[in-house]
């Protein structure tokens, strides 16, 4: 059972990571060795900031229920919506089932695929935070021993709670017409409830700095499990390791055993759709070629909740900082969290970077190829220029996510009463990159597209393409903002927005011409 | 008219799929294309429709050629592989609709032709479900609606009739009978010989990519079967 469930996790493994393609091969660890040097380097950075902080408070310990709730929440985020296409009606299911392999082992396999990335998760926030306290405060051999029994232990209930979730609403949407829509809206709820959760859970430290005594029982009442963590790192309590490890086994292995016996039946109900066999034709809506490609990649978009979800992120993040700045003082809270890195950032500097980091993640372009997967021959052989796909896939970006975008920064102008030239300079940026994001995210997925896939999620998240588009932008905002910090003795931020703004319309254009050129050359070449 | 003129797709590693391949489809012709696995006819019917690129030799639709004016193109072209993957999260009439669009089709046309062919295939009423509910044969029929809604001067088609059921195999032959004697005309490969013998006006028979035979069913089969013919060419080696 176990064998044939390592022989298929090994091949998932170099299907969708694609290793037996001898470029990525090479291409492929290490940009994972790189992007991994660079994320734990970063959180490590994090942890030693916040750590030190804490322990003026003489509350170090509090630094494990942080990074651990942190990493909960990243891990729940990330499996529920993964959950749906990882462990219930995957596509290879059909292929599976009809094998004379045990459904446990398919279930082990499909575990393993959602725990791998929770794991990773773990790694970052619980590694670099064990080496920070190390550092600080005095530990022993048995704190290692604790520290690598908790990172096996950690995922565990986080991946059971994505699996309920992601049941749940694939029970209620395989009874549906509108599957997809269901799909989406609960995984917005959801979504929403763990940002939600988050939110909380900076408010709860901020309140345990102020009422130390009460650290314990709070930590107890947010998630019991936190408290042994703390007690087993912090005071290498035994009882508190056992309970941890016990509590987090039983729990994974019952619910392993009851999906085991339901595994299989559920991955075939789900194959089973509705259908009503009443259509009458009343009448048809005529379109031109744009409107049509247009709805159709808006319904394609739409119906996908995986695309949806992954593509809206940083919109919505915007949208609720933006509500969230009517209650609280959020550039306080920015210039809190950069207060050891001795920069201090004006309401308007917030907005600037919380825009340059959320326009990436909001971008739909660097899966919109990927995404037409096999069905890629309809575009190819009708009558329509390939600038008109690409425009198409880029309405959906710039007439659904980059409204929400304008919206969410003009709120927050309100809110921060910036002045009319402020919140013209902010306007002209969020659109100019939205443009030139929309375009860039285009080209990287018509040069890295990724059109065979089992899940939808390796096309909208795994794909080097929408990996890049993520990066790379983030990586440019991260040296434009140590290039104002150099200038910034002789060069006012406006001013240096306008030169950003003059230097993202050449960009814009430039990415135009590479669109009209090798874009169209490229998408050629695409053959699926 | 179709026209293809000295075809060569090489591959990028290296290997060369078609070699050299003309022979021409007349209006109102049933033009049937075998091969074995592996010969190349779906390499020259995705050249055909432009969705693979190739270097050498002209394909041309009246006159039109593809590489020159793809788009004019293939708007007298429709194309269905053997396949055919679809927008699964549209609804039937969604796709269909989208593709009426995509050609053109005035709205009188795409209703009437819609209604009809879905009325023929069976599958009017489920035309308001989503279509990955459907079985492959319905996405099948689906597909093949779609192609015949713009009513192209040319359907190009990969192995139409898999995944159908005996009825709507028998429905499609006559459909695609009867297009022609219209005045159309329709390329089809196929692994069927009775079904080749049984319906096309001409055959091509294409082996590693060269063309071997070619001509109308009595020119190549004579007094034999095309399964004779198809064994004494692919059993040459």
């Amino acid at each position: 059972m176990i064998n044939k469930a390592l022989i298929l996790f090994k091949l998932n493994v170099i299907n969708s990571l694609k290793l037996n393609d001898k470029k990525r091969k090479t291409f492929t660890p290490l940009f994972f060795a790189v992007f991994g040097v660079i994320l734990f380097i970063a959180f490590f950075q994090y942890s030693f900031m916040f750590a030190n902080y804490l322990k003026t408070y003489n509350l170090t310990k509090l630094i494990f229920p942080a990074f651990s709730i942190m990493g909960i929440i990243m891990m729940l985020m990330m499996s529920t919506y993964k959950a749906r296409g990882a462990l219930f009606d995957f596509k290879d299911s059909d292929l599976l089932f009809s094998m004379p392999i045990p459904a446990s082992s398919i279930l082990i396999q499909k575990i393993m695929n959602m725990m791998l990335f929770n794991y990773i998760i773990c790694f970052f926030t619980l590694i670099p935070t064990s080496i920070v306290y190390s550092n600080l405060e005095h530990v022993n051999n048995l704190y290692w021993i604790f520290v690598s029994l908790i990172f096996v232990f950690l995922p565990f209930i986080p991946t059971l709670i994505a699996a309920i979730f992601g049941y749940i609403i694939g029970y209620i949407s395989s009874r549906s017409k509108r599957k997809s829509f269901i799909e989406t809206i609960s995984a917005f709820i959801i979504f929403l409830l763990f940002l939600l959760a988050s939110t909380q859970t900076n408010m709860l430290i901020s309140y345990l700095l102020k009422n130390a005594k009460d650290v314990d029982s709070l930590v107890k009442h947010v998630f019991y499990p936190l408290y042994w963590i703390q007690s087993a790192l912090c005071y290498n309590d035994w009882l508190s390791m056992i309970l941890f490890v016990v509590v987090n086994l039983i729990s994974f292995l019952t619910f392993v055993f009851i999906l085991n016996n339901l595994f299989a039946n559920i991955n075939k109900r789900m194959k089973e759709q509705f259908a009503s066999k009443n259509y009458e034709m009343t009448g048809l809506k005529h379109h031109n070629k744009i409107k049509a490609m247009f709805n159709k990649e808006f319904t394609l978009y739409s119906q996908s909740s995986i695309y949806m979800l992954n593509t809206c992120f940083g919109a919505i993040s915007m949208m609720i900082f933006s509500i969230s700045s009517f209650f609280y003082n959020t550039s306080m809270i920015a210039n809190t969290i950069l207060k050891y890195t001795g920069i201090t950032l004006s309401d308007y500097q917030v907005l600037v970077i919380i825009c340059a980091i959320m326009a990436p993640l909001s971008c739909t372009t660097p899966a919109s190829i990927s995404m037409e997967s096999k069905s890629l021959w309809i575009c190819r052989s009708m009558p329509i220029s390939e600038m008109k796909i690409f425009l198409s896939k880029m309405m959906v970006d710039l007439f659904v996510i980059l409204p929400i975008n304008i919206l969410a920064m003009l709120l927050a102008s309100v809110t921060f009463k910036l002045s009319v030239i402020e919140t013209l300079i902010l306007f002209a940026l969020i659109l100019i990159i939205g443009v030139s994001m929309t375009q860039f995210g285009i080209l990287l997925n018509i040069k890295y597209p990724k059109l065979q896939f089992v899940s939808e999620t390796e096309a909208v998240k795994g794909s080097l393409s929408a990996s890049l588009a993520v990066y790379i932008p983030i990586t440019i905002s991260f040296v434009l903002g140590l290039i104002y910090m150099i200038l910034e003795s002789v060069i006012s931020f406006q001013l240096y927005l306008l030169i950003l703004i003059g230097g993202f319309t050449i960009i814009a254009i430039l990415l135009y011409v590479g669109l009209r050129t090798y874009g169209i050359k490229k998408f050629k070449e695409l053959y699926c | 008219m179709l026209i293809i003129e000295n075809f060569s797709k090489t591959y990028n590693n290296g290997s060369k799929a078609v070699d050299r391949l003309s022979f021409k489809i007349n209006n109102g012709e049933l033009f049937g294309f075998i091969g074995h696995n592996g010969a190349g006819k779906t390499t020259t019917i995705k050249s055909i429709v432009g969705i693979l690129n190739f270097e050498e030799g002209e394909i041309l639709i009246d006159g039109i050629s593809i590489k020159k004016n793809p788009l004019k193109y293939k708007q007298k072209i429709a194309y269905i592989p053997d396949n055919p993957d679809i927008y699964e999260s549209l609804t039937a009439i969604q796709y269909l609709n989208f593709v009426a669009d995509m050609y053109g089709v005035d709205k009188k046309t795409r209703m009437d032709n819609i209604k009809i062919y879905s009325n023929m295939f069976e599958i009017y009423e489920s035309l308001g479900d989503v279509i990955s509910g459907f079985s492959h044969g319905m996405k099948q029929k689906i597909a093949l609606i779609s192609a015949f809604i713009h009513e192209p001067d040319i359907i190009v088609l990969d192995e139409p009739f898999v995944g159908l059921d005996p009825k709507a195999s028998f429905t499609l032959k006559k459909l695609m009978r009867d297009y022609c004697n219209n005045g159309h005309s329709i390329l089809f490969s196929t692994h069927g010989l009775e079904v080749a013998e049984k319906i096309c006006d001409k055959i091509a028979i294409i082996k590693k990519g060269r063309l071997i035979k070619i001509g109308t069913i009595k020119e190549i089969v004579g007094d034999k079967t095309l399964e004779d013919i198809f064994m004494e060419v692919f059993t040459d080696d």
